[in-house]
């Protein structure tokens, strides 16, 4: 079953320049117990049709419909506190005047009809033991750490068993230590109450984890959709390629191409060569998208010297285990690469990077559009 | 930002009603002035059957020399004087509390709201009593150690005694409006200077200064427009110095010795005055949001660094002290003095003299129940009702994305810009025009008073600010109505600065003389009021009574004020 379906979502903002199109005809549909993430970054229109799923926006062109029941189209718009939603606030907007469960309790307290005292009692400890603050009921909540903020905002927000969960960017108030483990933690939760889930969120490793399905939003619309790994690994286009993971991104261009479909791609600058599938023709102008990690790095020159480049290694960072090294190759570009920490490299040491073509993106054309699947 | 699809029919029902109810209380009176300007002759009220249209109003603005040898002059030199007074005492007393370590900062603080506290016509009859011209206590003083003879040498009734006054009164104002400026500069401005290898002079021209100009500019636009409007000290200072303000003038048009009232010269008179309190807000309001953008409080803790006095301690205390003496300790302890010895020397006097007479008297009469009552319900239900427009207003300017509130924002803004005698006047000419019994009530005083909104709208957008808009999302996405919303989060978290608005209101309300002396009746008389007449009357131990009580009402208020308000809510 459809538990959330939006169709041609537009909307614009004045701004000192004019109306810029926020939200520019989005259609996507989320099905029950799914958990969906619009990613992109800032001003991409993502929070825009959050605010206009949860009520607190209007479109202006597109329909919204909320377990089968339209919430928003052209005639008719349900206010917010009319939707079954829950949702859980960038600044988690706990409000200070009341204790942990008095926040928890609100959504329960303001329900018509009412909602008896007894079941109110049972069902906000029911939801903080499953957020894990039982013993913090009667807390301030001006006393509260970030973390448990979230909690409290999250137990608020399922605590009435909405048909639709929304999250605004729920990780990004938090350092990065605790938003790791509360990554898990939310993507738990999510799945052992079986809710319906729309996040926004401008980190691509928080949607590709906890979503089931990613839909990544440039300039008000959506450009892909698709399960995490699926989007990950076919990227559509460049855009995306370079927001889902720090790729590295080279030009180049088409020199030649045999009657296998392999072409030869020379990069700018640098003086080296490429061979792989492409469609591309002779000619063309190319953008060659490499991911850091799918790069190997070795001071020996490897057996296949066609996919590999030489260069020299002009700064190292280590990170735990593995080590981000950035290879000149040239032409005064740097390539970046993620690998095991190996004892002999070093800075101003000569390498060799060895290129699975098999992981490599090509995008034709100046803009990078027209994107072309590697085989 | 929302528009108001998620409001319900109450919600929108309760917003519009605020806003009416702003434009109705502001824009009506202001409405019947223009038409009594344009309406002749001047004893009719404008729509009063024999009035008709006319110019000769307008046409005496022009032509009446009094206006331009008379009124022009002496209201120039009055604001000028006033401005340079008030200006000296309120940064050097800001200067010292918040910038250096002189001692005794709190309870100077303290002692320095006094006058902006108590009704300025205690404060009148005080001083009177202190410097005037034959037999006031500080001349005696003054006449003794030098040795002088006849009158003086301080003459109270004079321009200068009227402007040094003036500046006693209205230096707590500015002190507090020049106090946030200076407390809200973050020192790391300037320690950022000195770490550029610039020098402490360096660093005061080239970062201190700049930084706060327009945090200085604006109150001093601000000082110039309040002090154009008073009203209090010209009447009971000036008029016996024959000294003849715009703001006097007005009244004396309602209230000429030998005739008719003029309303159409007192509206004529008012609209120029009005068009200059106007474009006096707009220049405040743009250094305002000058002063917005350099702002320096970034709400974290830090602290101000604190200039070391030395040996200047000294002159310092003493500059405090006498401030402190002029406008609070002195006037309250003639006026006590007098309550229970008269109006004599207090050398002179012998614990025979001493008698509570004047309490007794005061106490059987009628009329001070009556005022009393009065002053309390007025300033009560007049801060209540601007307290609740002041709240909606401040939701629909920083809430809501209606083009509308753009009005909104500037008709609260006008009143800071109408004087008391203006709106006094306005209120008059539509109840007298529209006959529903409010003209000579209690009501009317409530209507009149509650144009006073610039204020608590001012303090609850600030408030409505300082709420992360999505604490009022979050209870709409939990299933809230507006209402409930409104109920169970807007007002528990607003709660501290709406009562910081009313217990300021009730302040003003509590002081307010000029417009219930306007719109005067039998019926509604207040006890600032009922203390002029006292002390008009030749009654000094009567009205030195009443003004004592007052002052007794009063301090407690002080130290309420100086915790609740003067740190937060008169920084606005």
């Amino acid at each position: 079953m459809t538990m959330l379906t939006v169709k041609g979502l537009a909307k614009s903002f004045p701004t000192a320049e004019g109306a810029v199109r926020a939200v520019d005809g989005v259609t996507f549909c989320i099905a029950q117990a799914q958990c969906y993430a619009l990613l992109g970054p800032s001003g991409c229109g993502k929070t825009t049709i959050l605010r206009c799923v949860a009520g607190l926006e209007r479109a202006e062109q597109g329909s919204i419909a909320i377990g089968g029941r339209v919430v928003s189209d052209g005639d008719s718009f349900v206010p917010v506190h009319e939707r079954s939603i829950g949702m859980v606030f960038q600044s988690y907007a706990i409000w200070p005047h009341l204790d942990v469960f008095d926040n928890v309790a609100y959504p329960l307290e303001v329900e018509r009809p009412r909602v008896a005292r007894a079941e109110i009692e049972k069902r906000v400890s029911d939801v903080l033991a499953l957020v894990g603050l039982q013993t913090m009921a009667r807390r301030p909540a001006t006393r509260l750490s970030g973390g448990q903020q979230q909690r409290v905002a999250l137990a608020r927000a399922i605590v009435r068993r909405p048909s639709l969960l929304l999250l605004d960017e729920p990780l990004s108030n938090l350092d990065a230590r605790l938003r790791d483990s509360m990554r898990r933690e939310l993507s738990t939760l999510i799945r052992q109450i079986g809710v319906t889930a729309l996040f926004v969120t401008h980190d691509q490793v928080e949607a590709l984890s906890l979503a089931d399905r990613v839909a990544v939003m440039d300039q008000g619309r959506i450009v892909q959709e698709g399960a995490p790994a699926d989007i990950y690994e076919r990227p559509k286009s460049l855009f995306v390629a370079q927001f889902l993971g720090a790729a590295n991104v080279l030009m180049g261009r088409v020199e030649e191409r045999d009657c296998q479909g392999r072409v030869r791609i020379a990069l700018d600058g640098g003086g080296h060569c490429l061979t792989l599938v492409a469609e591309q023709g002779p000619g063309a102008r190319v953008h060659v998208v490499l991911r850091p990690e799918d790069l190997t790095l070795s001071a020996l020159a490897p057996a296949n010297e066609r996919n590999a480049i030489s260069g020299r290694i002009a700064a190292l960072a280590f990170q735990g285990s593995s080590v981000e090294y950035e290879v000149d190759i040239g032409g005064s570009t740097l390539l970046r690469v993620l690998a095991r920490p190996q004892a002999d490299l070093t800075r101003g040491t000569p390498v060799w990077i060895s290129i699975d073509t098999r992981r490599v993106a090509i995008f034709g054309g100046a803009d990078g559009s027209a994107a072309v699947d590697s085989v | 930002m929302q528009k108001l699809d998620n409001l319900d029919v109450t919600a929108k029902l309760m917003l519009a009603v605020g806003a009416g109810a702003a434009i109705y209380l502001i824009a009506v009176p202001l409405a019947m002035l223009l038409f009594a300007a344009f309406r002749g002759p001047g004893d009719y009220l404008p729509f009063e059957p024999g009035a008709r249209w006319t110019l000769e109003h307008i046409r005496a603005l022009f032509t009446d020399s009094v206006i331009y040898t008379r009124i022009l002059p002496d209201t120039f030199i009055f604001v000028t004087g006033t401005v340079v007074v008030v200006f000296a005492i309120g940064f050097g007393l800001a200067w010292l509390i918040e910038r250096t370590d002189l001692p005794g900062r709190e309870i100077w603080f303290a002692l320095i709201l006094f006058p902006l506290l108590v009704p300025t016509p205690v404060l009148a009859i005080a001083w009177i009593f202190l410097m005037g011209p034959n037999a006031g206590w500080l001349n005696l003083a003054l006449r003794a150690a030098l040795g002088l003879e006849s009158s003086g040498p301080i003459n109270i009734f004079s321009m200068g005694g009227l402007i040094l006054c003036q500046a006693l009164a209205s230096a707590p104002f500015v002190f507090l409006l020049l106090s946030a400026t200076l407390r809200t500069m973050n020192p790391a401005l300037e320690e950022a200077s000195g770490t550029s290898g610039a020098s402490a002079s360096t660093t005061f021209c080239r970062v201190t200064l700049p930084v706060l100009l327009p945090g200085v500019l604006a109150p001093l636009i601000l000082i110039t427009l309040i002090t154009a409007e008073q009203f209090e000290l010209p009447l009971i200072i000036g008029l016996p110095a024959k000294i003849n303000v715009f703001s006097y003038r007005i009244y004396f048009e309602l209230n000429p010795l030998s005739s008719l009232p003029n309303y159409g010269a007192a509206a004529a008179l008012s609209l120029p005055f009005v068009v200059l309190g106007v474009l006096l807000l707009v220049l405040y309001n743009r250094l305002i949001k000058r002063a917005d953008s350099f702002v320096t409080m970034t709400g974290k803790g830090y602290r101000q660094r604190r200039l070391p006095l030395g040996a200047w301690r000294i002159p310092a205390l003493a500059l405090a002290a006498l401030y402190v003496a002029l406008a609070a300790v002195l006037p309250a302890a003639v006026l006590l003095w007098t309550s229970f010895f008269g109006y004599a020397l207090p050398l002179s006097a012998t614990a025979a003299d001493f008698s509570l007479e004047a309490y007794r008297q005061l106490f059987a009469n009628r009329t001070f129940w009556l005022g009393l009552r009065n002053t309390l319900l007025v300033a009560f239900a007049s801060a209540l009702i601007v307290t609740a427009i002041g709240a909606l207003l401040g939701w629909i300017i920083s809430r809501s994305q209606l083009k509308f509130r753009h009005v909104l924002d500037f008709v609260s803004m006008l009143s800071v810009g109408i004087p008391a005698v203006i709106a006094g006047l306005g209120v008059m000419l539509l109840y007298l025009s529209v006959p529903i019994g409010l003209y000579g009530s209690v009501g009317i005083l409530i209507i009149a008073y509650s144009y006073r909104f610039a204020t608590t709208t001012r303090l609850a957008r600030a408030g409505f600010l300082q709420i992360h808009k999505e604490l009022e999302e979050a209870s709409a996405a939990s299933g809230a109505r507006w209402m409930v919303t409104l109920r169970r989060v807007l007002i528990p978290l607003m709660l501290p600065a709406l009562s910081a608005g009313f217990i300021l209101l009730f302040i003003v309300g509590v002081r307010e003389f000029t417009m219930p002396l306007v719109l005067y009746s039998q019926d509604n008389v207040v006890l600032s009021v009922l203390l002029w007449q006292l002390f008009q009357s030749g009654q000094p131990a009567l009205s030195a009574a009443l003004a004592s009580i007052i002052v007794a009402v009063v301090l407690p208020v002080i130290f309420v004020a100086r915790q609740t308000l003067a740190r937060r809510a008169l920084a606005e």
